[in-house]
């Protein structure tokens, strides 16, 4: 959070505490009091985040305090009496504060677990709201579609797949005459711009020239695209992002008009876009046509019907039906299909358009949101359990405080309002503390919770976590429950110390003993038993993600990620290097191994679990051939010679790349072992060919010669498991600038010593996406991870809050049986007997608690299914694993209390009272 | 009509006897009496906003302090209110003083004073 931010919260506190003051010091004073507060608390920021936060929270009692004293002073002299109205409210709120002072115990567990409730779910659903439920921030958004291509498989099971349109497909369907005022498609690409500073790789947009009118933007300068820009010839053009065009160029509106060198080529700024906008995608920095975005980096993006890389947006004719769009979508798509048909007759082709803000989220993410959001209400539910427990056990214990009150003549509601008021202040104190607790929850989870994850893909960004602030309405929410509770529970038995006859209660002291367990025992073991309950259902998910995340570490990964660090550079369009690229690889690669620390370089096409350079078929491998559609699928990686060393790869047949491999020499390929063992069952792989899909040399289809066969290596997300590999050399297939680096030591010292090696090449070629394997590793279990942790949090919470009620129920059990147990103890019971007695009273609650939740956990657990690897929702070891924690740690909390149930002294016990 | 007898204030309230301390003959506003204060007991004794407010209005309605029409100098911040010890105040915080000395005497004779 921003410290800016920070203060923020601090005066809006101070404000609201200054309201304990009577009007004519607000008046007078008001502002004052709060800039003193303000000043000094950011004075002490120096001194650390503690030193503010004690200094704040000093501040607001002071603020509260003397605001109160003011009103009794006045109220006292008589003077200003007409601002007051307070009266026996200020006593009613002394009496309270004097009786929480005496307990500060019970005052501090009940704030701590009203905080808690009320900061975690403040937190939560301030970022569901803002990221599931927020509108998009375009005029007529509930217009706006997602336009897909789809296609399902008459061989493979599973609802269609969207994916995304070519150029010419995309042309085409625009042309048709669909439901839509207009439709626009867009991706995102990095260019390289050159001539002012330092080489910059930018993201831009290639988009078609109604991209930014669809979404009801305007022009900060300049012009937008026309439609003659997306035609052949077009001058090369480009608008700018507000940020670049402030950061660059000091926000000079002259600068339309004028030249960029991008990729090497000279593009005219005609505009400038609306402060604030980054593109669907949320990363761009400038918007280029398609055509010049074609000219800039690679022809075919506009030619190659094959080519499927943009996504298209579309704003919907006014009352239009969404089925019908849907289904005229489909046919659409079915008819862009026959233009251009694929080659493999079991895909079956389509279409479909889905409402913006629902393709905004990914799936995977809206559920794991909605299931920690579930999780915090569960908490929520323990937290006002507790809450009410506690309220239940001191009003219990203040009964005959109640009744000598009432007995000397106060008023039954004058000691109904005391309790109703204590309850109160322990919610307002509760609710200010949870506003904290929820500052500190936002900042967690933005750190744990990268943005990503939440985004539908690559190309559609939802609000990101990060940018979160609180939700008033969801503070009041939570807050409003908390205090919700604190009355239901004050009040109830308030109530009945009211009608409590004192006579009877005076007499307790005997009485009292007699009479056992009462009613508000009973209250509140259902309370605690319903604590015990909710917090199994929260040790249940939390194990299941566990149980998964050991599954998905399990997966074997093939590579040896100690040191591993991974960056990409981009080498422009237009560069000297841009026709000789391997020979720029190569040298780069040999001075990265050269630098100090460096234990191996390679070059790379995409890092483990990161995917796969790309998925192909193949056609041919040794005698055997393949049709289309019922081709084995395996992974292209284009590689340097040190590949396999850098990541410890281990080869286990023949040789891996040498020099000797060369563009014009012939063409050899190493497979994975799964590859091998897929392709040549036999075993027999080495000095066989094979050939891969029509994308891949050689062009002629003869093959590439087996050289050796290496180690499996998890390429794809855990989850989704090995797979068989190709791997061919980057001089005889152009590769990519990723490097993979093997470093002693911190992995990340190494970077600044690359940056410079890269610039002494070429300053030209950015460096990008530098990511250490503990990066690779989060994102590739990503949500998994996450959840697990979170739920594991909001489990152990909710474990120690139940366990807190066992103890103060038996506890107070324990307390009121005093003489009882000092009776048998002198009776001659075994202390072993007396702390079984009490234990099993404990431990009732907690098995009824294990019961229920464990009824609840098994009805609830299938939302899970979605985001769990390798176990199912009904895991019996995750099931059986949160029932024994459960039970160990409230046997713990009920043997504390029940252990001081043996030290009772039958002499003291019996001279009670 | 106003009491003008030093005497008759004792005892002063801490936080009375705090702005006394921070003010000295010094024209301070209240952000800067909290700081004056901090300062000279090396942070052992503060002032806080909400008291501190409170109590400067009485000490003004007492005719202890003065609140100044506008900012002692111009380098000052405008939007404050400024208040300076009248000399009433100063002879009151000097009784308070006197009546705090003859104490610490009856204490150290009693030997509840540190080091002695």
């Amino acid at each position: 959070m921003k410290p800016r931010e920070r203060h923020r919260h601090f005066e809006v506190a101070v404000r609201l505490a200054l309201f304990a003051h009577p009007l004519s010091v607000r008046d007078r004073d008001g502002e004052e009091i709060a800039q003193a507060a303000l000043d000094g608390y950011v004075a002490r920021r120096g001194g650390g985040r503690v030193a503010a936060l004690l200094f704040a929270v000093r501040v607001l009692g002071d603020v509260v305090s003397s605001g109160l004293r003011e009103r009794k002073r006045i109220n006292d002299t008589g003077g200003g009496g007409g601002t007051m109205g307070w009266g026996d409210g200020w006593t009613d709120v002394r009496v309270a504060m004097r009786s929480l002072r005496r307990s500060p115990g019970f005052a501090l567990a009940a704030v701590v677990v009203l905080a808690l409730g009320v900061g975690v779910n403040t937190a939560l659903f301030s970022a569901i709201r803002a990221t599931l439920f927020t509108d998009p921030p375009y005029p007529e958004h509930e217009r706006l579609v997602v336009l897909n291509l789809t296609d399902s498989s008459t061989v493979r099971p599973g609802p269609p797949r969207a994916f995304p349109w070519s150029y010419p497909k995309f042309r085409m369907m625009r042309d048709m005459d669909l439901p839509l005022e207009s439709a626009a498609a867009y991706a995102v690409r990095n260019l390289t711009l050159t001539g002012a500073g330092d080489a910059t790789l930018l993201s831009a947009e290639f988009i078609t020239p109604e991209y930014l009118g669809i979404l009801g933007l305007a022009p900060a300068a300049g012009r937008f695209f026309t439609t003659d820009e997306d035609e052949d010839g077009a001058a090369l053009v480009t608008i700018l992002g507000h940020g670049i065009w402030r950061d660059r160029f000091g926000g000079d509106p002259s600068v339309v008009g004028r030249d960029l060198t991008l990729n090497g080529r000279l593009v005219t700024v005609v505009g400038v876009a609306p402060q604030g906008f980054q593109g669907l995608t949320g990363q761009a920095s400038l918007w280029v046509p398609v055509r010049t975005g074609a000219a800039l980096t690679a022809p075919f993006l506009v030619r190659g019907a094959q080519a499927h890389w943009m996504v298209a947006v579309g704003k919907v004719r006014p009352g239009t039906d969404p089925a019908v769009l849907d289904a005229r979508m489909r046919e659409a798509g079915r008819a862009v299909e026959e233009a251009w048909p694929d080659t493999d007759p079991t895909v079956v082709r389509g279409g479909g358009a889905e409402p913006f803000a629902q393709a905004l989220v990914n799936p995977q993410a809206r559920t794991s949101l909605l299931v920690l959001g579930a999780a915090a209400l569960l908490l929520l539910g323990v937290a006002c359990a507790n809450l009410a427990a506690l309220l239940v056990a001191r009003a219990s214990v203040r009964g005959r405080e109640a009744a000598v009150r009432v007995a000397l003549g106060a008023g039954r509601w004058r000691v109904v309002r005391t309790f109703l008021v204590e309850a109160l202040l322990l919610a307002a104190a509760g609710g200010v503390a949870g506003v904290v607790v929820a500052r500190l929850g936002l900042d967690a989870l933005a750190a744990l919770w990268p943005a990503r994850f939440i985004d539908a893909s690559w190309n559609l960004r939802a609000a990101g976590v990060d940018a979160v602030g609180l939700d008033p309405w969801v503070l009041t929410f939570a807050a409003g429950t908390a205090l919700a509770t604190g009355l239901l529970f004050g009040i109830l038995p308030a109530l009945s110390v009211g009608q409590v006859n004192p006579a009877s209660h005076l007499r307790g002291g005997v009485e009292g003993l007699r009479s056992g367990p009462g009613s508000s025992w009973d209250l509140k073991a259902v309370l605690v038993s319903g604590e015990m309950g909710l917090a199994l259902m929260l040790l249940v998910g939390a194990g299941l993600l566990i149980r998964s995340l050991g599954q998905l570490q399990a997966v074997e990964r093939g590579f040896d990620a100690q040191g591993l660090v991974t960056f990409n550079y981009a080498i422009p369009r237009g560069s000297r290097w841009a026709e000789e690229s391997s020979t720029f690889h190569d040298r780069y690669v040999e001075r990265l191994q050269g630098l100090p620390g460096v234990r191996a370089a390679a070059l790379g096409c995409v890092a483990p679990l990161g995917g796969h350079c790309m998925i192909t078929g193949v056609r041919e491998a040794g005698g055997r051939t393949w049709s289309e559609g019922s081709r084995p699928s395996i992974g292209v990686h284009y590689v340097g010679d040190t590949f396999f060393e850098t990541l410890g790869v281990p080869l286990i047949q023949g040789r891996t790349f040498t020099s000797q491999d060369q563009a014009g020499s012939a063409p050899v390929v190493v497979l994975s072992q799964m590859a091998a063992r897929e392709l040549f069952p036999d075993g027999d792989a080495l000095g066989q060919t094979v050939a891969m899909g029509v994308d891949l040399t050689p062009a002629d289809g003869a093959g590439a010669e087996v050289i050796g066969v290496v180690g499996d290596v998890l390429f794809d997300r855990p989850a989704n498991g090995l797979m068989a590999e190709a791997f061919v050399s980057h001089r005889q297939e152009e590769g990519y600038g990723t490097i993979l680096m093997k470093v002693d030591g911190e992995p990340l010292a190494a970077i600044p010593g690359a940056r410079a090696a890269l610039a002494e090449l070429d300053p030209d070629v950015p460096m990008y996406n530098v990511r250490t394997v503990s990066d690779l590793e989060a994102g590739a279990s990503g949500d998994t991870r996450v959840l697990g942790t979170l739920l594991s949090a909001f489990a152990a919470l909710a474990l120690l809050l139940a366990c807190t009620g066992v103890w103060s129920v038996v506890a107070f059990s324990v307390a009121r049986r005093t003489r009882e147990i000092g009776v048998r103890v002198a009776l001659g019971a075994r202390p072993g007997a007396v702390v079984r007695t009490v234990l099993r009273q404990g431990m009732v609650l907690s098995l009824v608690g294990v019961v229920v939740g464990g009824g609840g956990a098994w009805a609830a657990s299938r939302v899970l299914r979605s985001v769990l690897f390798g176990v199912g929702p009904a895991d019996p070891a995750a099931f059986a694993g949160a029932a024994a924690v459960l039970l160990a740690v409230s046997a713990m909390a009920a043997w504390l209390p029940a252990r001081r149930a043996t030290r009772v002294d039958p002499m003291i016990a019996l001279r009670t009272e | 009509m106003k009491q003008t007898d030093p005497e008759a204030f004792l005892p002063l309230t801490a936080p009375e006897y705090h702005v006394l301390l921070a003010l000295g003959d010094a024209s301070l506003h209240g952000y800067g009496m909290m700081r004056s204060l901090e300062e000279k007991t090396g942070g052992r004794d503060l002032l806080l906003p909400g008291t501190l407010y409170t109590t400067l209005a009485r000490m003004v309605e007492r005719g202890l302090l003065e609140a100044l029409a506008e900012a002692p100098d111009p380098g000052a911040d405008a939007r404050r209110r400024y208040y300076r010890a009248t000399p009433l105040g100063l002879a009151v915080a000097r009784a308070e003083s006197g009546r705090l000395r003859r104490l610490l005497q009856v204490a150290a004779e009693a030997r509840l004073v540190p080091g002695s």
